[in-house]
């Protein structure tokens, strides 16, 4: 179906602004990475950091105060930004598509869920017989499963996690080349998240998509994901293999942040632990590395500019101060 | 069980909920015989399947849906069918988190609109323009003069949901069902909005109800924990204790896949068959978890299981529990690494 | 009528313009800068203005027939003289006022039983909603202008007051139903529920949660009711059941073709009548369009500008923060 060597995705410098009253906020902050089919990107961080923005970005979404003023956005080598409002129209479904944080965004209120899935089919695959849609639609929610006797439901008579399922069945309907997902399964338990989390893989397998996906939590990331990236105040402050953050390694001192305040299931009574200190403003930015504030070990150097993504062994940390963390990973493990 | 003067309590609670689908129409209970208390100031943890009937359940506690069967008593008064007035005198007292955070804000109005009202109302005695700043601090809504002037669709999924949670507040309800109030939040601010909350309750005697998937955020702010499934309790236990001995199959099934790390690909368990749709129907006789679980006997679909009493303040409803085929503890687990 | 019941319809066209679901009330201000609003507002307001204003500038009492009959328009007559001798122009300043009444009285005393009947029991749901929407229903079988016809017939003598009831007391059935399908769709969500909790009384709620949320609906609403108020009032003028010893766009009318304007070429009496109710409803429908334009997602044009704009106010920033 595609070729497995070039990149679905390739996200290079992307920059984006908010406008609002008060000036700019920069949301999305030189950000890079590609997406190989068939990889599943995790993308983590606080709330607020940029998550969705990036997401609406990649799908030329973005709101009429916002835009991508720097940087160039490709799937499968095509400027989404050089396409014009029907070819996005074809390519937003058929090509990239996305599981929204609301899945009001996707499901009609005034429609039931079966109407709302054949009219997928019917505008973006009409060849398909009306048994071959029924088919398929059943498969899907097998796939999430949803019984298919709410395919006479009307979204606001289901349950949050249903309408959630909803939304991840309609957008792995057409076999697109890049599913992004952002917080999918905020709705869901454990078992039935499991279950989800391992479906999608497995038919990622066989399908060979690509997944784009986007949660504050960093062990459903870690656990679902190939690669890794760990966003701060709209940049990315670390990228890597899931691995590393499954294995004891180096990291940004943000990410140990997170790392830490996991809950631990080895104990008695958990603790939740936080990482002291308030979420940045994006709007007044402050000099130099975003996290400065908050970060336990940041130095005066750390104020005079923001730092770069840079090597270590398997991933890349974006800290004034790679060479220690690296060495101090090395005590700690 | 526990000293506390008890402020909410229903018994055999029942919502039924009728859906026109073609021609026929259907019945579903999503709530079905639910008889649980909440006592002053205690965290009460509802967690279970998803569309097992929590927010249906939390909803009628609110008084938001009239139950078909059972009642309802606030501070020992019964509440289960009130006139328009007397609910409306109920809801000052009461409070709901919506799960739903992109529908929970009007989108019209900004986040001080959207504050002003509830905190001038019950910010007696107060600055309600300190109060509204108060809260956004604490929740992590910073820098809160630009925050103010936001629009909903101009908030992040994360933001919205603390907006809400400020909202519920600056109530100050007596009961207060948070429906998944933290699902969009990363660990730190979960941690911080929970221990709010925590703290609340001891200042105010605030009780809470906590409908979450997030189970270890529920095992550590919860007093006990509820499990639900098909529309019925099927377990209730102190925190503590429901990690160490969930006894039901289907809990202890939950606890195992919240434990993501701790698995290796020959430990997870097969994948449940498809979500069956008729353990909600009226018609359905039997233990809701019965079409699923493995410990299932021939009993198990045609009664529903009583309650049994196996640890204090520790009940279960599962026959293979009664007859002493299930014992207490989980499956095996591994120790997740740090 | 506006199409702003959810914006937009299956699954995958509400996926290609998300963001703008949520701005609700931004369209007020798109409607300043739409040209269609623009001009449609201008007629509108030279309307109003030249009814407010008819005592002063109406120049001759239109009831007086002391000048020449069937004279062509002239600098003394406008728009020349009637049958009887009466000032066309004047007959059409306080015409316009009179219509314009009636169409701001029908549509309010209508509207405000749209609201009562529609919106208020469906907020409310239960067996009021069911028997309001079951009376509506009813109503709106009933076809308007024969209902009308034989209200105004039993009224014997009407006057302007008379005519609004009536027109008023007829026209709210599909307004009511078109208020009561929006309000339904809104009065469940939970941003309306988290009011309610908060102890806000019934009619709070419906002001200040829901009614904001359908408003685009509600002007158009507005808008269609004064045009129809407009013609119903025309028609019953023009079929004599009104008050014709009052002047209105339609007792000009009326007069015009039956004082045989046609026959003798008059084209100066008969014309005013019908091109300002022409002009009128011209102006409202250019109001509804820019409403459904600024409103509706999926009519808007990309904001490619503001795009190039933004890129440069960042690279201005970049500069100022030394990023
Ligand atoms: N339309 C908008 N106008 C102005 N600012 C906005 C707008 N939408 C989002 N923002 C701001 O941009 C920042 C990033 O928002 P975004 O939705 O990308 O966050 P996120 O990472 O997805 O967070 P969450 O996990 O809470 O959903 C937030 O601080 C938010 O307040
Ligand atoms: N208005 C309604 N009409 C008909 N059925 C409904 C209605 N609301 C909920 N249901 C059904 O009731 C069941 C329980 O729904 P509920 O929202 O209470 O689940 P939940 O436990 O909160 O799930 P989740 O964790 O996914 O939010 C679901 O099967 C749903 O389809
Ligand atoms: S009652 Fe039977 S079916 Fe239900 S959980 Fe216990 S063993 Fe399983
Ligand atoms: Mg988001
Ligand atoms: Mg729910």
């Amino acid at each position: 179906m595609t070729d497995t060597t070039k990149p679905v995705l390739t996200v290079d410098h992307a920059t984006v602004v908010y406008e609002s009253d008060d000036g700019l906020a920069c949301a999305v902050n030189d950000i890079s990475f590609t997406v190989a089919p068939g990889q599943i990107l995790g993308i983590v961080g606080e709330s607020g950091c940029g998550k969705s923005t990036l997401a609406y970005a990649i799908m030329h979404l973005l709101p009429a105060n916002a835009a991508l003023v720097e940087g160039k956005i490709q799937v499968q080598g095509v400027n989404v930004y050089r396409l014009t409002e029907d070819e996005l129209r074809r390519f937003r479904w058929q090509h990239v598509s996305m599981v929204f944080q609301s899945a009001l965004v996707t499901l009609n209120p005034v429609l039931t869920v079966g109407h709302q899935f054949r009219e997928i089919f019917r505008i973006h695959a009409p060849a398909l017989s009306r048994g071959a849609v029924g088919e398929r639609i059943e498969e899907l929610l097998e796939l999430v499963r949803i019984h298919p006797q709410h395919l006479r439901s009307y979204p606001h008579e289901l349950s949050g996690g249903m309408r959630q399922r909803i939304a991840i069945a309609m957008a792995i309907a057409l076999d697109p080349d890049l599913v992004i997902m952002d917080e999918p399964t905020t709705a869901l338990d454990a078992v039935v998240q499991r279950e989800i989390l391992e479906e999608i893989r497995r038919i990622q397998a066989i399908k060979h998509f690509a997944v784009v996906f986007i949660s504050h939590d960093l062990r459903l990331i870690r656990y679902i994901s190939s690669a890794v990236m760990v966003m701060y105040a709209g940049r990315a402050v670390e990228t890597g293999s899931a691995d590393r953050f499954l294995h004891p390694a180096a990291h940004h001192p943000y990410t140990r942040g997170l790392l830490d305040s996991l809950p631990e299931w080895n104990v008695d009574r958990f603790q939740m632990r936080g990482i002291p200190g308030s979420p940045p403003d994006l709007a007044h930015p402050i000099s130099g590395c975003a996290f400065r504030p908050r970060c336990p070990i940041a130095r005066s150097e750390c104020s005079l500019a923001p730092p770069t993504l840079r090597d270590v062994g398997a991933g890349k940390i974006a800290c004034i101060d790679v060479q220690s963390l690296a060495k101090g990973n090395e005590a700690h493990g | 069980m526990d000293e506390r003067a008890e402020l909410l309590k229903t018994s055999g609670l029942t919502v039924r909920f009728f859906q026109a689908q073609g021609l026929r129409r259907t019945t579903v209970v999503p709530v079905n015989q639910v008889s649980l208390s909440i006592g002053a100031g205690e965290i009460l943890g509802l967690v279970g399947e998803s569309g097992s009937g929590k927010t249906t359940l939390g909803r009628t506690l609110a008084g938001m849906i009239v139950a078909s069967q059972g009642r309802l008593w606030f501070n020992g008064r019964d509440v289960t069918r009130l006139g328009r007035r007397a609910l409306r005198q109920y809801w000052t007292e009461v409070q709901m988190i919506f799960q739903d955070v992109y529908n929970a804000l009007n989108p019209v109005y900004t986040v001080e609109q959207q504050l002003s009202f509830p905190i001038s109302r019950h910010a007696v005695g107060k600055d309600p323009d300190q109060e509204l700043e108060r809260l956004l601090h604490l929740t992590g809504l910073t820098p809160s003069s630009l925050i103010r002037r936001r629009l909903p669709h101009e908030l992040s999924g994360g933001q919205r949901q603390r907006v809400a949670i400020v909202r519920a507040l600056a109530s100050r309800p007596r009961l207060l069902v948070a429906d998944e109030p933290v699902s969009m939040l990363d660990v730190s601010l979960r941690a911080e909005i929970l221990q709010l909350l925590a703290d609340l309750r001891q200042a105010l005697g605030l009780s809470l109800v906590y409908i979450t998937h997030d189970l270890p955020s529920a095992i550590a702010i919860c007093d006990r924990i509820i499990v639900m499934y098909g529309g019925r309790l099927i377990e209730s236990a102190p925190a503590g204790d429901l990690v160490k001995t969930a006894r039901h199959p289907y809990t202890a099934r939950l606890l195992l896949a919240a434990t993501f790390d701790a698995m290796s690909a020959e430990s997870r368990p097969k994948p449940d068959r498809q979500a069956s749709g008729s353990i909600l129907q009226p018609s359905y006789r039997g233990c809701p978890y019965a079409p699923r679980c493995p410990a299932v006997t021939d009993i198990c679909v045609e009664t529903v299981p009583d309650w049994i009493h196996v640890d204090d303040g520790h009940v279960v409803a599962c026959h293979a529990v009664a007859s002493g085929r299930l014992g207490a503890g989980l499956p095996a687990r591994e120790k997740s690494p740090g | 009528m506006a199409n702003v019941t959810h914006g937009a319809s299956a699954g995958p066209s509400a996926a290609a313009n998300p963001p703008m679901r949520h701005t609700q009330l931004a369209w007020v201000r798109r409607l300043g800068k739409n040209r269609k609003a623009r001009v449609g507002l201008g007629i509108f307001a030279a309307f109003v203005l030249i009814a407010v204003l008819a005592p002063a500038i109406a120049r001759y009492n239109p009831g007086s027939t002391n000048f020449p009959p069937l004279a062509p328009p002239s600098a003394q007559h406008w728009f020349g003289t009637t049958g009887l001798g009466q000032d066309v122009y004047a007959q059409f300043v306080w015409g316009t006022r009179s219509s314009l009444l009636v169409g701001f009285g029908a549509s309010v005393i209508s509207t405000v039983l749209a609201v009562v009947i529609g919106m208020y029991p469906a907020y409310r749901g239960g067996w009021l909603d069911n028997v309001m929407a079951t009376f509506t229903n009813i109503f709106l079988v009933i076809p308007g202008l024969p209902l009308m016809i034989v209200a105004a017939a039993y009224v014997h003598q009407s006057n302007t007051l008379t005519l609004m009831l009536i027109i008023g007391l007829t026209g709210w059935a599909g307004r009511a139903r078109v208020l009561r399908s929006q309000t339904l769709t809104l009065a469940h969500r939970e941003f309306v529920w988290a009011a309610r909790l908060t102890g806000a009384s019934d009619w709070r709620v419906l002001v200040r949660e829901i009614l904001p949320n359908m408003l685009s609906l509600f002007v158009a609403s507005l808008m269609y009711g004064i045009l129809g108020a407009i013609l119903a009032e025309a028609g019953l003028e023009f079929l004599g059941l009104g008050n014709l010893t009052q002047v209105s766009w339609g007792s000009m009318l009326y007069w015009a073709s039956n004082g045989g304007a046609e026959l003798n070429g008059a084209w100066w009496w008969l014309l005013p009548g019908g091109l300002a109710i022409a002009l009128f409803g011209t102006s409202l429908a250019l109001m509804n369009f820019a409403l459904d334009e600024v409103t509706n997602p999926r009519l808007r044009q990309p904001a490619s500008r503001s795009g190039e704009r933004l890129a440069r106010a960042w690279q201005v920033m970049k500069g100022d923060i030394g990023q």
